[in-house]
């Protein structure tokens, strides 16, 4: 096996199942330490042993997917040292491997999506506060990063056509298909943040600012990045560059944790969360 | 700017929008040609019907206090600030006790001009 896919695959089994998961546990720690459940019961509709056993879980799982990554390099690098000998499976594996690695984290998602409901339906206020003020997708993203998007998409149509000698072959409607799909699935996602309801019920308008703002930026990213990734992906295809293929598949998922979580952790710094909107309210004793 | 709505007010709510956004015009919180949120985005920032913000947002329009363009958005009218001190409710009352003013001292009974102003509400209705 090549050091340098050697160097990519451990730099994405240390990103996706260690550094960023490390730095999501710190986070829960952060909170359960700081923010007792006793001065800020808001914060916890479940309670923190479950939140606790939800933290290891998720730990135990990243430290399964580091066991399974260092054992598959070690596999493939010393009892099978030919690389051409498992071209098949070697050239698709980091998109499967980063894929399972990305299972802890979608699952976490998924919990802390039913854990904002649950805090949603405890929520009962009457006095309801509204910014009178429009959000607009470019009070949100510059219209440079959007236009970049949308061409990227089309030199990507553009690629994909001239690659199959202008034919739309079954395979390129296929790859066109899925990324119009996943662009369009972006675009709700965007049109849900901006216009739709809050998902965590004491945020802040300032803090709803900065998140929106956040997903806005990585949908926009994430969606060139994407596109970019598959224009390379078929240019390596076509042109048999089995190795790089590999490369790009590992530096994919990096790229993608690096636009998502990475952006997420370092613009939402724990410390810097207002966590008063989340305290017990003070009963005034008459 | 913000707005707030108290939903156990018994003010209905649509009612606690219009008075607050023109009190924004009055107060120059907000100005001629701002552009307001969409009734879609109010309505799921306050939590309320879609409905509830049509409705305030066609009263307001009405009253020339705001203006949709289109695709472009809703905004505060050119002569919003002019327009808010127009009550139309007490313009109304103030026309009609004028009408029934008149029609009194032509002799008209308060049974006639009731079954008169039936009358003619009936067939005015669109």
């Amino acid at each position: 096996m090549s050091i340098i896919i050697l160097i990519v695959l451990l730099s994405q089994i240390w990103f996706l199942s260690y550094f960023y998961p490390t730095q999501v546990v710190r986070r829960i720690d952060y909170v359960l330490s700081h923010c007792p459940e006793k001065e800020y019961p808001k914060l916890y509709p479940i309670s923190v042993e479950r939140i606790k056993t939800i933290k290891i879980c998720y730990q135990y799982a990243n430290y399964l997917f580091i066991i399974l990554g260092l054992m598959m390099i070690s596999y493939f690098t010393l009892i099978v040292p030919d690389y051409n000998d498992h071209l098949n499976i070697l050239d698709d594996l980091p998109l499967l491997f980063g894929l399972a690695q990305m299972l802890p984290l979608f699952l976490l998602e998924i919990l802390s999506c039913k854990h904002l409901k649950l805090m949603r339906e405890q929520h009962h206020q009457n006095n309801r506060k509204a910014e009178l003020q429009p959000r607009r997708l470019f009070n949100y993203v510059s219209p440079v990063s959007v236009a970049v998007a949308v061409f990227t998409y089309i030199v990507f149509i553009g690629f994909e056509l001239y690659l199959s000698g202008l034919t739309l072959t079954t395979d390129v409607a296929i790859k066109i298909a899925t990324v119009t799909g996943v662009n369009i699935l972006f675009i709700i996602l965007v049109m849900a943040n901006l216009y739709g309801k809050k998902r965590d019920p004491y945020q802040t308008n300032a803090q709803r600012h900065k998140q929106t703002q956040f997903v806005i930026h990585s949908m926009v990213f994430v969606s060139i990045f994407m596109t970019l990734y598959i224009i390379a992906h078929s240019w390596v295809n076509a042109y048999q560059f089995n190795l790089a293929e590999i490369i790009i598949n590992s530096l994919y998922f990096q790229v993608i944790a690096l636009f998502s979580i990475g952006t997420l952790l370092g613009r939402f710094k724990i410390e810097d969360i207002n966590f008063d909107v989340y305290r017990a309210e003070k009963t005034s004793a008459s | 700017m913000e707005i707030e709505i108290d939903i156990d007010d018994p003010m209905p709510l649509f009612t606690q929008l219009v008075e607050q956004i023109k009190r924004a015009v009055n107060n120059n919180l907000i100005k001629p040609g701002d552009a307001l949120p969409s009734i879609r985005q109010l309505a799921n920032d306050l939590e309320i019907n879609s409905k509830t913000v049509a409705k305030a947002y066609r009263l307001l329009e009405r009253d020339s206090i705001i203006q949709a363009k289109g695709y472009r958005g809703t905004f505060v009218h050119p002569e919003a600030k002019a327009n808010c001190d127009f009550d139309l409710n007490h313009w109304l009352t103030e026309k009609l006790t004028e009408a029934i003013t008149l029609l009194k001292k032509s002799g008209a009974t308060d049974s006639e001009i009731r079954i008169a102003f039936n009358h003619v509400m009936n067939n005015n209705k669109n």
